[in-house]
């Protein structure tokens, strides 16, 4: 291996190794907290001794065993695998873009799957809901493909021509939901809404397995990815002078990205801001190689849906308010403010 | 409900006679002693016989219809009121005047949109119901206690016989609904022949005129008083219009909702449409007197007190006005 091929596996700066690790331990540890806060809370009264006793399989009452583990546990996973997916993804594509504002909605997925799903409930009202997760990463993948091939006519490379055309096809697939929505009832348009909100408040196991499968499926992936994420950091011309084929490359990320951001969305409608925010706040946590970084933005994700979807549950029960929704109410003061505290610092 | 209840060709309820024969033993079997297959939306639950703990994940079309024959609800989604932030129960608590809260031991999961999974769980419910729009929830649910979807889109009074029918009140549902039945014969008798009147339905909002068709107690009565309808309002499902369709929507008597729940009156609904579609006092119907405003929640309900209201409503207005009614 030469010395430039392993300065770009390795990624990361000795120095910088201590304070990523120490991210790494404190986000853990938050979503671990997290995970505890909303395993005891909600409206179905669950002191401390009996939610241990339920989950080591000894309930005080059957009701106990079936809010723990069909309710709390499914909702609290598919939250955490969705928020780190979401994560991933937006990671992936700031740095094949080069980008700080790319996530996945830049590729289409949200507003692909979205489509797809209102079209669904608009157009075939009886269907069966089970199909929505089927339509959703149909319409997710369909999207990113579209924008692919429009952003890449002759088979070249240029992530402003990428970002407009994402940003282009993303607007029409938008209107063309707005239109489906006005042509639909309102009890369909209502259920479509809630499903754009990104809500996980119907996540059973079902949902919970698919996305831990998806991210099963994916690691290799994400591990194949911290190679040419670390030469893309430096451009494209360096990244081609360290040997990277740097379509194939571009390519390969950008399918990654998409198949992650597609399996979180066909599980819980779009996430808003979570893709966008979780790499930056994972940036600002400790600056590290690509796969640190990844890591990180996956924590980083996974403990914000998380957390959201427990303030969204609680906080104004039984009033119930979509994790999307809280995502962004929260998410977006906290990465201005991050911005507004280090104006020097570059994405 | 056996499968046969709710079909109405003749051949259909042969077809169904012959599943239940078949398939009736097996169902039976499917589900514990002192419990019944019941089909629904999402399959076949099995339900108690006299459930005693329902919850109903829609107010207005699934809560209000059990508060109204008697059902035993403990649980329903709620909406809060802008001015006053309190809860109440769209159509129980305007037409039945039943708030939800301790008092009436009826509790809030939450709104119409996104229940509380949690809070339903903590009422230990024996029967859910949900409405087919949100059949996404049946799964985690049915998890807590039996639960069945209500079908979207049946008719009004097949609606209400469902729902009766699962909270195991087949038998109340009877005998309100030939009740009701008895009313409108009474009021045909009185009326005569009504094929020749056009009752429109005439509500606009946001520059635009909207019609949901199947619109609770108001469209039963005025159908099964045999009024005719203007042409747009026996289309398909289109619930917005535009406001060059406006004469379209011309009749002999013409009623209007208002809800005085959003503020709205009739004072403040006459300027809005003055401002975008002055037109609308040159109707026909609207010139001729035939305009008039109803409560929008009290008329719309999923309850015989609203069939009974509007079917008197109606009788009002038209007896002795029109050729043949006197």
């Amino acid at each position: 291996m030469s010395g430039a091929s392993r300065s770009i596996s390795a990624g990361l700066r000795p120095e910088r190794l201590p304070r990523a690790v120490a991210a790494l331990t404190g986000l853990a540890g938050l979503l671990l907290a997290i995970v505890a806060a909303s395993l005891m809370s909600g409206s179905f009264p669950l002191d401390l001794r009996d939610l241990g006793r339920t989950l080591a399989g000894a309930p005080p009452s059957e009701m106990a065993g079936t809010v723990v583990w069909d309710l709390r546990l499914p909702r609290l996973l598919a939250a955490a695998l969705v928020g780190a997916m979401m994560a991933l993804s937006g990671a992936i594509l700031q740095n094949v873009t080069l980008n700080a504002l790319a996530d996945p909605s830049l590729v289409g997925v949200s507003q692909g799957a979205g489509l797809a799903v209102v079209g669904l409930i608009v157009l075939a009202p009886g269907i069966d809901p089970d199909w929505r997760p089927i339509a959703a990463l149909g319409g997710a993948l369909a999207a990113a493909a579209l924008i692919q091939t429009l952003a890449r006519p002759d088979g070249g490379e240029a992530p402003m021509r990428f970002v407009l055309t994402g940003i282009g096809i993303a607007a029409f697939l938008s209107a063309l939901t707005s239109m489906l929505l006005t042509y639909g009832q309102v009890d369909q348009a209502l259920s479509a809404l809630a499903w754009l909100a990104g809500s996980l408040h119907a996540a059973t196991w079902a949902e919970a397995r698919m996305l831990g499968l998806a991210l099963l499926l994916l690691a290799p992936g994400l591990l194949w990815a911290v190679r040419p994420m670390t030469a893309m950091r430096m451009g494209p011309e360096v990244a081609a002078s360290l040997g990277l084929h740097v379509p194939r490359a571009r390519l390969g990320l950008t399918a990654l990205a998409v198949a992650l951001a597609a399996g979180a969305v066909a599980a819980s409608g779009p996430l808003g801001f979570v893709g966008l925010v979780a790499p930056h706040l994972a940036q600002r946590l400790a600056r590290s190689g690509p796969g640190l970084h990844l890591m990180l933005s996956g924590l980083t994700g996974a403990t914000l849906v998380a957390g959201a979807d427990l303030i969204g549950r609680s906080a104004f029960a039984p009033v119930q308010i979509p994790a999307g929704l809280v995502t962004a109410l929260v998410g977006v003061p906290v990465l201005v403010l991050l911005l507004l505290r280090s104006p020097s610092s570059r994405p | 409900m056996t499968i046969g209840t709710l079909m109405t060709h003749r051949s259909s309820s042969a077809f169904a006679l012959v599943l239940v024969a078949l398939g009736g033993p097996v169902l039976a079997q499917d589900c514990a002693e002192g419990l019944r297959a019941f089909e629904h939306g999402a399959g076949t639950a099995c339900l108690p016989q006299q459930p005693s703990r329902i919850v109903a994940v829609r107010g207005d079309s699934i809560a209000t219809p059990l508060l109204d024959i008697g059902a035993p609800v403990v649980g329903s989604a709620t909406l809060k009121d802008a001015e006053t932030g309190e809860d109440f129960i769209r159509g129980a608590t305007d037409i039945l005047g039943i708030r939800p809260g301790e008092a009436s031991g009826i509790l809030s999961i939450g709104g119409d949109n996104e229940p509380d999974l949690e809070a339903i769980a903590a009422l230990s419910p024996d029967l859910i119901m949900l409405p087919g729009w949100q059949s996404d929830l049946h799964a985690s649910l049915s998890a807590i206690a039996p639960t069945v979807v209500v079908p979207e889109n049946l008719p009004f009074l097949e609606h209400l016989a469902f729902v009766a029918d699962a909270a195991g009140m087949a038998e109340v549902y009877a005998e309100r609904e030939a009740a009701y039945r008895e009313r409108i014969e009474e009021i045909r008798a009185m009326l005569g022949d009504t094929s020749g009147i056009t009752v429109s339905r005439l509500d606009m909002a946001d520059g635009e005129l909207w019609f949901y068709p199947n619109w609770g107690a108001v469209d039963q009565v005025i159908d099964d008083l045999g009024f005719a309808r203007p042409e747009p309002q026996t289309q398909g499902p289109q619930e917005s219009f535009s406001l060059e369709l406006l004469g379209e929507f011309d009749g002999d008597l013409i009623l209007s909702s208002y809800a005085p729940r959003f503020g709205q009156t009739v004072e403040t609904l006459q300027a809005d449409w003055d401002g975008f579609a002055p037109r609308w006092r040159d109707l026909a119907g609207v010139a001729d007197g035939g305009h008039h405003w109803y409560p929008r929640d009290a008329w719309t309900g999923y309850t015989f007190h609203s069939l009974d209201e509007v079917a008197d409503g109606l009788l009002l207005l038209t007896l002795g006005r029109f050729d043949g009614t006197e």
